[in-house]
């Protein structure tokens, strides 16, 4: 496609926009929930802010709160976190091939706002699909302004309003079925689904090991069978 | 809260924010322009639908606000987010048809 005829970046943006705002109605319970438990265990605005703003990256946060809560040693409640969002160097990876030559400005604040739904929707847009980097980089800016920053203010307002936040039923499991809806439409081979299959299987058996690793695991057990699966398939033609 | 020294949160909430960028900015940043090979192509394609369905998986058995005690709303919550997900193609509808779902049933369990 030649530039001429690709869209304006202001365009894309809005898309990508238009894409993530239904996702302020998942990612905003799970945020508000986290403003509330920190608020409950003593944090000020200041440091439930510091969290959201720093880490975004809610099981990892929650998981390092509780530990801290629980009376871990700062280094194990820290660890635990960073085991938590490794998966994200995954994500990181698989954006090389779509942003790996974009000026180190634009790769900053594309690793800062590397959240997973924002990580789901550019990989549901850029998959299969060509256009210019300046176009990919409006449609990720768009796609995670709503969702970062409902997460962000979230957290906030959680932590204001307390205790007086609704409980909606069935909210609590929002954030696994978002991440259900957004890989359906990946499965779209035979590979994939064999992938998702095998680190679904891998995932259970291992959901007790240490450190999420089970998880981690289970995932580079995923990503092999679908690169071998797609190997042979290309070998038999 | 158990009692932290002072200092000691603001300390995790940095190494824990420091870490996390790091780890996003890793490949990205640290990689940059270099082309990968293309085994590692292969693989880093099948990230997202070998990573979710791992993150999901153990959280349908064993849901957090069950106490880790299988529960069939959200079991079946999740399978008709699946399903409708890979009949329809739409993120949007597979999501509110699961979370519309859990929303009836858990209002059910409640009568």
């Amino acid at each position: 496609m030649s530039s001429a005829l690709s869209p304006r970046p202001a365009t894309v943006f809005w898309e990508g926009v238009r894409d993530g705002t239904p996702f302020i109605v998942m990612v905003g319970p799970f945020a508000l929930l986290f403003g509330v438990v920190a608020a409950e265990l003593g944090l000020s605005l200041a440091e439930t802010l510091g969290f959201s703003t720093l880490v975004i990256a809610g099981a990892a946060q929650f998981a390092t709160l509780e530990l801290l809560d629980a009376g871990a040693p700062v280094s194990v409640a820290v660890g635990t976190g960073l085991a938590v969002n490794l998966r994200m160097a995954l994500y990181s990876a698989s954006l090389v091939p779509y942003f790996g030559r974009a000026p180190l400005r634009h790769r900053a604040w594309i690793a800062y706002a590397l959240v997973d739904q924002v990580y789901a929707l550019a990989l549901l847009r850029f998959q299969g699909r060509e256009e210019p980097q300046g176009s990919r980089l409006a449609y990720y800016a768009g796609a995670a302004a709503p969702i970062c920053g409902i997460w962000i203010l979230a957290c906030a307002l959680g932590a204001q309003a307390q205790s007086t936040v609704a409980a909606v039923p069935g909210l609590d499991f929002a954030v696994p079925l978002t991440f259900l809806a957004m890989v359906t439409p990946m499965l779209k081979d035979r590979p994939s689904a064999a992938a998702a299959m095998v680190a679904m299987g891998l995932a259970i058996l291992g959901h007790e090991l240490p450190l999420n690793s089970g998880m981690l695991l289970a995932a580079a057990g995923g990503m092999v069978t679908g690169a071998v699966l797609e190997g042979r398939r290309e070998a038999h033609g | 809260m158990a009692e932290l020294a002072p200092g000691t949160l603001w300390f995790t909430i940095a190494a824990l924010g420091l870490g996390t960028y790091l780890i996003r900015f890793s490949f990205l940043g640290f990689l940059g322009g270099r082309t990968l090979p293309p085994l590692a192509l292969r693989l880093l394609r099948y990230v997202p639908v070998a990573v979710f369905p791992a993150l999901v998986a153990p959280q349908v058995l064993w849901p957090t606000a069950t106490g880790g005690e299988l529960d069939m709303p959200r079991l079946l919550a999740a399978l008709c987010t699946l399903l409708v997900g890979l009949w329809r193609r739409n993120v949007l509808l597979a999501l509110g048809a699961g979370l519309g779902l859990l929303l009836v049933l858990e209002l059910l369990r409640g009568l």
